[in-house]
Parts: structure tokens; C-alpha cells; sequence
């Protein structure tokens, strides 16, 4: 699956960058190219920029808190969702902001964002999953990899 | 018409600009273009190139050497639609354009100085600029009095710059090896080392039967031009090929019969569009099959009429396929139209079926309608990886009008 993303630096608010300490995140991949903030699955705090309910958030990435009676994932299949596997957590679908993802290791575009599913636990915290599906040929020989992010207008 | 002065431009990084111009975040990233298949980095930016990455490295190399560097999906449409704003600004600011190649153009700079009231350094450097500004793409230009001296000027400008050559320019030729001339190969390269031909001004100066001994008429069309008499003039049409080919990958080798058989297929229905675009019909067909890029077998076969027609074209490529040896998978094909003939000056037979069958055409015109393919060969169904995943789709790089490939 999709282990990072990273969106352009000035595409998130400065309210937002405070308030999630974001500062810390950003990387530049040369002198001359645009700042860019990284999300990780790998960091402490999983985080991903989310479109919810008419305005950018960043919310958490996936959940891995046992005490939380959300799924211990970081995705979630579009065969599961559909399957009706998750209609006990109501899960809404969200927008996913990303100008860049990272797969095994090969950084490649995303032109408009990824497609993601968000549900709240019993705490009514929210959490947000990345929605996946069978890989294409092209990103297969391209990240090989078997399962790729359901992506926004346009398939890879 | 003689022109006195030739432009050459040549967009940097093309590819790569042409992603650049809708997507702000890949600039000043280090970026590579990606092939058919994904696997391949078909275009480079300067900074992907400046990690070491070359055209043609495969991604799990190219990763290693820059990992940071980010990689996008081909799109060769949008490249053409770039191509063309290119060219037709080009026709506003020039009177004679040749279409060379998708990323490059030679021009009649003559009315340059007049266009933008400059004087020609300053006029070619605002040409610079309006391309920069209109399409979005950098470019580098060399103008000259030859089109082989402007093209060498341009190389030699790279990135982004600008060369103006006059006739007499002995330390811009001293300074450029003999391999940079286009049209001077590896071999030719050694020929005239061993004539102790190393820079073009070495080129230039050597005797001209010599030249012409050693390469040809070709190599003396070139000596003239670095002396700065333009022989080779601008075309603005191109001229009727010679052959048409179409074929390449077989998206992995592969001894299956069923496989290669439907990758022949296609590449005759691929080769039948391109006989309708370019309004010709061939007269010999050829087949070639490659193992590792290698010419492992190859078949001519003459066709009983001039055509472009489905059955006769299969009826002529199978029985070459059917004796080609099949000790070694076969990675690419070739299938190749020659001796073509233009769709309206051909003699009717009276003894075989028309050029075109009905069923020809009706194909084609709803292919044109609904998109390459929508009606194609059952035989070419064990290609399930192309008709089901729409991101397999083989897309080629051909544009129509374009001089060079």
C-alpha cells in the first residue's frame, strides 16, 4: 500500500501547521522545487490532510490504539467496503489531499488526490483509511506492488 | 525558398516541461518520465539527470540513484498538444517552419530582427521568452546560416540558452567534437578519428573528396554545411514514406503461439491505421521478430495488389510467422509496410478484391467513432492484459506531420 504522501507546503493553512506541529515535516527535494509537507505511515503520530465536511483537516492516519474499537489498519479494500464488512462504522467517504505518494520506495505524481474512507470509534474520534484496490499493470511494474490507492480522476 | 539565416529550436527536457506546464509541484524537482510499461525512464529532468539517471534506466536503478526523485506516467497526448502550440507559434513569429521532430523545429530566421525590432542576438533571446511565456516550455535556440550549424549551436546552448553562429566561427567549432554533428554515428565518429578528424572545425577543414570517400554524399552535405552553405534546406511538408512499420515490446518475451500470433495481429491492425492516416497502400509486407532486441528472423512477402486490407495482409503475415524459428521467446515484433503507393493513383484489378473490403472500412469508421480498438481481431484476445486494464494500453508516440522517426 501507499506508506507516504506529501502535499505542497503552501496548500496547507498556517493555522494548520501550527496546530499539528507540521514545521517539523516539511522536506525540499531540491534548492529550486516548492516545500513540501510529508505525511507518513511510519511517524509517531500517522496524520493525513483530509477534505471533510467542506474544509481541509488534518486528521489521523488509519488506527493502531487496541483501546480504540476502530480497525487496527492503516486502509481499507474497496472489495471489504463494499462487501458491507464496515456498515457497523458508518464510514463516510473523504478526499484525500496529495500532490506526491510513495510506494516501496518509487515517489510517483498524484494529480488530483485519493480516495478515503473515514469512521469514527466509540470515542467519536475520527480516523481515516485509505481506500485500495488491485493494482493496475502500469503501477504494478512501476512500484511492484499488488494493491494500489483508489485515486481521484485518473487511473495510474 | 533560400533562406540566409536558420533557427533551430529544441525544447529541454521535454517531457518533463510539458508535465511541468500542469503541474506546478514538479518543478525543480528531480523528475522522470516513465514508458509504456512503467518500468523504463523514457525522460529526465536536469536535476534527475545531475544523480546520474539516463533515458532508458529501468526504475529500480533509477530509484537507487536519487530516491527522492519523483516519477509520472507517460502522456504522450498532451506532449502533442504542447508540440503543436509550439509549432504554430513558431509559424507567427517565422515564414518557413519544419516540423522535426515533437520537441524540435527548424525555422526561417531571417524576419527574426524585424519581428521583434532587435537586433538578432536580442531578438532570438525574446523568441526565448515568448515560448517560455505562451506555452510554458524552455527551449534553446541556435541560429545559423546552415540548418547542421544551427543545430549544433542549440546543442551547445543547452539548457535554456541561446547561440547565434556567423559563417566564419572557427573557436565554436574547435570547441565542439565531430560526434555532436547529427548524422555522424559511432562508426563514422571512428573513420575520421583515425583521419585525425576529431572537432568540426577539423571537419570543416579537411579536403572534401576526402570527406566524401569516407561518408558519402551525405557526409559532404554536411562539410558544406559547416562551412556554412545551407544545402540542406527547411521543409515544411513531409515527403511520402518510404516504409511503414508498426510493432515494438511484446510486453515480455514469450514463446506461447497464441501470444505471438495475437501480438501479430494487433500490430497488423495498428499498421492498417497508419496506412489510412498516411492514404497509402503497400505493396511488399515484411515481418521481424526480435529476441533481446536482436533480429532473430525476418520475412518479405510481396502482396498480389497494392492494399491496405485486413485479409490480405494476415494472409501474407501468417505463413511468414509460421516458418519463423521458435527456439527463442520472442520479445519484440515488427510488422513492416514497403514499397507503398499513393491510395489514388493504382490501377483496379479486375481478378482480385479491392484494396479495401467493405468490412474494412466499416471497422474503421467505428473504430473513429468510438475509440482504437473498440472493434478488433478475436485473435488477439489472449492480450488480456491490454483489453482489460486501461492503463496497459501500448500508446505511441506518432504524430503526423513530423519529419524525423
Amino acid at each position: 500500500m501507499c506508506t507516504g504522501i506529501t502535499i505542497a507546503w503552501r496548500d496547507i493553512p498556517t493555522r494548520l501547521i501550527r496546530k499539528h506541529q507540521l514545521d517539523e515535516r516539511i522536506i525540499q527535494r531540491s534548492e529550486t522545487a516548492d516545500k513540501e509537507i510529508l505525511f507518513m505511515q511510519r511517524h509517531r503520530q500517522p496524520l493525513l490532510p483530509v477534505f471533510y465536511q467542506g474544509e481541509l483537516r488534518i486528521l489521523p492516519w488509519g488506527n493502531r490504539q487496541r483501546h480504540s474499537n476502530a480497525p487496527l489498519a492503516w486502509w481499507c479494500e474497496v472489495a471489504t467496503l463494499e462487501s458491507g464488512a464496515w456498515s457497523m462504522y458508518h464510514p463516510e467517504p473523504v478526499e484525500i489531499l496529495a500532490n506526491f505518494g510513495l510506494e516501496r520506495g518509487v515517489w510517483f505524481q498524484i494529480r488530483e488526490g485519493i480516495q478515503g474512507v473515514l469512521i469514527h470509534d466509540q470515542h467519536e474520534q475520527p480516523c481515516v483509511y485509505l481506500l485500495l484496490q488491485p493494482a493496475s499493470h502500469y503501477y504494478q511494474v512501476m512500484t511492484g506492488y499488488h494493491r494500489e490507492p483508489v485515486f481521484l480522476g485518473e487511473q495510474i | 525558398m533560400v533562406t540566409t539565416l536558420i533557427g533551430h529550436i529544441d525544447s529541454d527536457c521535454f517531457y518533463v516541461s510539458c508535465e511541468r506546464i500542469r503541474s506546478y509541484s514538479l518543478r525543480g524537482v528531480p523528475c522522470g518520465v516513465l514508458g509504456n510499461q512503467g518500468a523504463c525512464v523514457i525522460a529526465k529532468s536536469y536535476e534527475l539527470k545531475a544523480y546520474g539517471v539516463k533515458t532508458g534506466h529501468p526504475i529500480w536503478e533509477a530509484k537507487k540513484l536519487c530516491p527522492h526523485a519523483v516519477f509520472v506516467k507517460r502522456d504522450f497526448r498532451w506532449y502533442e498538444v504542447i508540440s503543436r502550440r509550439l509549432l504554430d507559434l513558431l509559424k507567427t513569429v517565422s515564414p518557413l517552419v519544419e516540423y522535426y521532430s515533437i520537441d524540435e523545429m527548424f525555422f526561417d530566421a531571417s524576419e527574426l530582427q524585424r519581428y521583434f525590432r532587435l537586433p538578432l542576438e536580442a531578438a532570438t533571446r525574446a523568441l526565448q521568452t515568448l515560448v517560455q511565456e505562451q506555452i510554458g516550455v524552455p527551449v534553446s535556440i541556435g541560429i545559423a546560416p546552415s540548418r547542421s550549424l544551427a543545430k549544433l549551436g542549440s546543442d551547445a546552448a543547452k539548457p535554456f540558452g541561446i547561440q547565434v553562429i556567423e559563417r566564419d566561427c572557427e573557436r565554436f567549432l574547435r570547441s565542439q567534437p565531430v560526434g555532436e554533428l547529427c548524422g555522424i554515428g559511432s562508426r563514422s565518429e571512428r573513420k575520421l578519428r583515425d583521419r585525425n578528424i576529431h572537432t568540426c572545425w577539423d571537419y570543416r577543414q579537411a579536403d572534401r573528396l576526402l570527406i566524401r570517400n569516407l561518408l558519402t554524399i551525405k557526409g559532404e552535405a554536411l562539410w558544406w554545411e559547416l562551412r556554412g552553405d545551407a544545402v540542406n534546406p527547411i521543409q515544411t511538408t513531409r515527403p511520402p514514406h518510404k516504409a511503414i512499420a508498426r510493432g515494438g515490446s511484446c510486453g515480455g518475451k514469450t514463446m506461447d503461439a497464441d501470444r505471438i500470433r495475437a501480438w501479430a495481429v494487433r500490430n497488423i491492425e495498428r499498421l492498417i491505421e497508419a496506412l489510412d492516416h498516411h492514404r497509402v497502400y503497400a505493396r511488399h509486407i515484411s515481418l521481424q521478430i526480435d529476441a533481446n532486441k536482436t533480429a532473430l528472423w525476418l520475412g518479405r512477402t510481396p502482396l498480389a495488389v497494392p492494399s491496405a486490407s485486413f485479409r490480405m495482409i494476415y494472409d501474407a503475415v501468417m505463413p511468414m510467422l509460421a516458418t519463423a524459428p521458435t527456439t527463442h521467446p520472442v520479445s519484440h515484433m515488427h510488422i513492416i509496410a514497403e514499397n507503398l503507393t499513393w491510395r489514388d493513383r493504382i490501377q483496379k484489378s479486375l481478378f482480385f478484391e479491392d484494396a479495401q473490403s467493405p468490412l474494412d472500412q466499416i471497422k474503421r469508421d467505428i473504430n473513429q467513432k468510438l475509440g482504437r480498438f473498440a472493434i478488433r481481431s478475436a485473435e488477439t484476445l489472449p492480450l488480456h492484459e491490454i483489453y482489460h486494464d486501461a492503463t496497459h494500453n501500448y500508446d505511441i508516440c506518432d504524430i503526423s506531420g513530423k519529419m524525423c522517426f
